[in-house]
């Protein structure tokens, strides 16, 4: 953290557990926005199985931060927002990166160090394929995978990322592995999957369905201004990796 | 030239697109959804309410869509004949605003930063070309490695599309859910007030994105007659596009229709000679002002009727076809045999009497014969060209947006707080039920069939499904058409196919809601027989 913070992030934390997010977005209103004007950190946005309604309730919020956010050069990659798409010429990708939304992701990848937030659950089925989500010719487990690999940390937004949600809510076991959480795959089993993919990348867990655009918008604002970090701030992640004070619902 | 697009950005959902070309033109489409869910397991063998509940999480764009469906279903199980009209009054509100909320999201999210691909940049005359960027730019945007911020209009939409939402949630609180009889909450005492107040925001949003006081443009188009809507149309054609709305600035250089040396052909690409289905919007005391029908690319209207739908699965990743409907049971395919071959997407193919259907708002306004788009495509006809293409389905979108905002205003007005909401629903009397309604982006069907009280069969057919299933209008729209800007005048860039994007998002295609569930054992016609 430099000196030049507009706002501490004692400050910050004060406000959420008094004010609650929206109290604490109303606050500090002109200050966030003067921080996410500059703000360098990059997001990456992946969608796993689920709705986009995640997307639409971050795009339900308050619209100048939004725009703030949006506005700012930081790169962030979202596949609803972005102008390009994924463009395979004769099998081969095309390499440039103001067309090709892959080749620009794998740009992102290269450097790391993003806020990575995951839309949707992981999707391992049929038969650990992973196969029910294909997307640029890999699966999207194989794609979450890849991008956790490189992030400084990882937020999993929405109850689908978090315990595998609506398409995880199965009677049959073997169903429930198909359509995992990034964290759980249900409440009773408290393995990480992420940590069984190998990732031991930080997690902050934002459940909900879908969580309030406040509480998104509050807890990005966090991690982009780097007002958590991690591992230090990790004695602030309940049990189930929830930030105490933003547990979404 | 074997060209693959995927994933396409802004569409709902995981998309992809196959296209084999030559000499720039499409020879082959085919359009996939490359995710599966499988709501069906997590429906079948709940209670009917809480099934339906569950529905509104296939789509975050369209819930209350998948709620008004869901509930008309239920009325069926319980036997409700018919709603109160102040509850249909409340209905159409909520409808009304959630066209509006969902086509200003289609429309600058998801449709007009496609103007300011970098197919154009060379193509256009560049005092165009900056007037773009400046209004549709999309976040996180580069050309030549340069920082483009997002465009102004582009941000004032954030704020308008959320406007929308806000008088749902005045109405009905934080989300509209499933309810046999009527609706599940009770209005405030002065929704109105704040409704009217949304509403005034609403058009005035609208008017500034028109360029035109929104009356001004309703009594030209809405209320006038097919003529003299299109002339009035091709008659904006005046000023200096610096000073005009984005819909007026898109309604003028996007077609060839009016004659400017700048357009951009977008009434010459995604044509198809296929048909067209609505079933119905805006139920006001038993009739509907969008009527119901189905109509042909010539025009021809015919009464709709549910029992003609079917569905086949012959080339999506399912076992089971539509040759055995009855004792088939569609399964995912074992992972070994997921590979784009003769089986390429996850979305069935729904069919009207057999034939290929495209549904939302251009279908809805033809069925409905409302004036601007009849006349437009009357006008169309008469130059042998097709009714529907990209710029007519944008166009449509824009204009149903300003008649749901007028007809919004009456509704308002009309609207009691204390009025009745429910009918006190019957125990299930009915194993059988089925709900219609018109989505944003088409029709929507919710069957449901009931066993010992819980379910065993929930089968939805979405407006996706009709669109981009295999075989389907969106497939039709891409074969035959040119993949480069203005219909590869300047050239062929295989590595940017911007036309045929253009075609795939003109669709509006939310591959949420079509790949998310699998039916079943039974038909729609027989679930309703």
């Amino acid at each position: 953290m430099t000196k030049s913070d507009v706002l501490s992030k004692q400050d910050c934390l004060e406000a959420i557990s008094t004010l609650g997010v929206v109290g604490f977005l109303e606050k500090y209103r002109a200050e966030l926005i003067q921080e996410l004007k500059s703000v360098k950190q990059k997001l990456v946005w992946i969608h796993g199985a689920g709705c986009s309604g995640c997307t639409m309730s971050f795009l339900n919020c308050d619209h100048e931060l939004l725009g703030t956010i949006l506005r700012n050069e930081c790169i962030i990659y979202h596949k609803t927002l972005l102008e390009q798409s994924g463009f395979f010429l004769g099998g081969i990708p095309v390499r440039v990166p103001e067309i090709n939304i892959e080749y620009y992701l794998k740009d992102i990848e290269k450097t790391g160090g993003y806020v990575l937030v995951v839309e949707g659950a992981l999707v391992e089925g049929p038969d650990n394929s992973g196969k029910y989500c294909l997307i640029g010719g890999e699966t999207v487990k194989e794609r979450i995978v890849k991008a956790a690999n490189k992030a400084k940390v990882i937020m999993t937004l929405g109850t689908c990322a978090s315990c595998g949600g609506i398409p995880g809510d199965r009677r049959s076991e073997n169903v429930v592995r198909d359509f995992p959480g990034l964290i759980f795959r249900g409440v009773a089993d408290r393995t990480i999957i992420l940590n069984e993919h190998g990732i031991t990348k930080p997690v902050v867990d934002l459940p909900g369905c879908p969580p309030k655009p406040e509480q998104i918008l509050a807890m990005l604002a966090l991690l982009l201004l780097d007002k958590l970090q991690f591992p230090e701030d990790s004695n602030m992640l309940d049990k189930y990796l929830r930030f105490k004070m933003i547990k979404g619902g | 030239m074997e060209i693959i697009l995927d994933p396409i950005s802004r569409v709902e959902g995981h998309m992809r697109v196959l296209l084999k070309t030559e000499m720039g033109i499409v020879k082959e489409a085919k359009c996939s959804s490359t995710l599966l869910r499988g709501l069906e397991k997590v429906l079948v063998n709940q209670e009917p309410r809480k099934a339906a509940c569950s529905t509104t999480r296939i789509c975050g764009f369209c819930p209350t869509s998948h709620a008004f469906a869901g509930a008309g279903a239920l009325d069926q199980l319980h036997g409700v004949d018919s709603l109160p009209p102040d509850a249909q009054l409340a209905k159409n509100i909520i409808q009304g605003f959630d066209f509006i909320s969902n086509h200003i999201t289609h429309l600058y999210m998801l449709w007009f930063p496609d103007l300011v691909n970098p197919a154009y940049i060379d193509v256009i005359e560049k005092k165009l070309w900056d007037e773009l960027i400046l209004r549709f730019a999309p976040p996180a945007y580069r050309i030549h490695t340069q920082h483009i911020p997002p465009g102004k209009s582009y941000l004032k939409a954030l704020h308008a599309r959320k406007m929308g939402q806000e008088a749902i949630r005045e109405l009905a609180g934080n989300e509209v859910r499933p309810f046999p009889g009527g609706l599940d909450f009770k209005p405030t005492e002065n929704c109105i007030t704040v409704l009217k107040e949304i509403h005034g925001k609403v058009m005035a949003c609208l008017s500034s994105m028109l360029g035109i006081p929104w009356r001004e443009w309703i009594e030209n188009t809405y209320l006038s007659n097919p003529e003299g809507a299109v002339k009035y149309l091709l008659d904006l054609d005046k000023k200096d596009f610096s000073r005009m709305g984005d819909f007026e600035l898109f309604a003028v250089i996007g077609a060839e229709l009016t004659g400017r040396d700048d357009n951009l052909m977008l009434d010459k690409f995604g044509c198809h000679e296929e048909y067209f289905l609505s079933c119905g919007a805006f139920n006001e005391n038993g009739k509907m002002i969008f009527r119901p029908g189905f109509m042909s690319s010539d025009l021809e209207y015919l009464p709709f009727d549910i029992e003609k739908i079917t569905e086949n699965c012959e080339s999506s990743f399912y076992s089971g076809s539509e040759s055995h409907p009855f004792d088939g049971k569609t399964e995912p395919l074992p992972a070994n045999e997921i590979s784009y071959g003769e089986k390429y997407t996850w979305v069935k193919a729904p069919r009207y009497d057999g034939k290929v259907c495209e549904v939302g708002s251009l279908a809805r306004l033809l069925i409905a014969e409302e004036p601007l788009i009849t006349g437009l495509a009357k006008e169309f006809k008469k130059r042998r060209l097709p009714v529907a293409s990209v710029y007519m389905r944008l166009i449509a979108r824009i204009q149903e947006m300003l008649v749901a905002g007028y007809l919004l205003e009456g509704w308002i007005n009309e609207f009691d707080p204390n009025g009745i909401f429910r009918v006190q629903p019957e125990k299930l009397i009915n194993t059988r039920g089925f709900g219609l309604w018109e989505a944003p982006r088409g029709v929507l069907g919710h069957w449901i069939e009931l066993k010992d009280g819980v379910v065993s069969n929930y089968q939805i057919i979405t407006p996706t499904t009709w669109n981009v299933s295999p075989g389907g209008v969106m497939e039709r729209s891409l074969e035959g058409s040119p993949i480069c800007a203005m219909g590869n005048k300047f050239g062929i860039d295989c590595s940017n196919p911007v036309i045929a994007l253009h075609i795939v998002r003109s669709f509006d295609p939310c591959n949420g809601c079509a790949v998310h569930v699998i039916e079943s054992k039974l038909d729609p016609i027989k679930l309703h027989s």
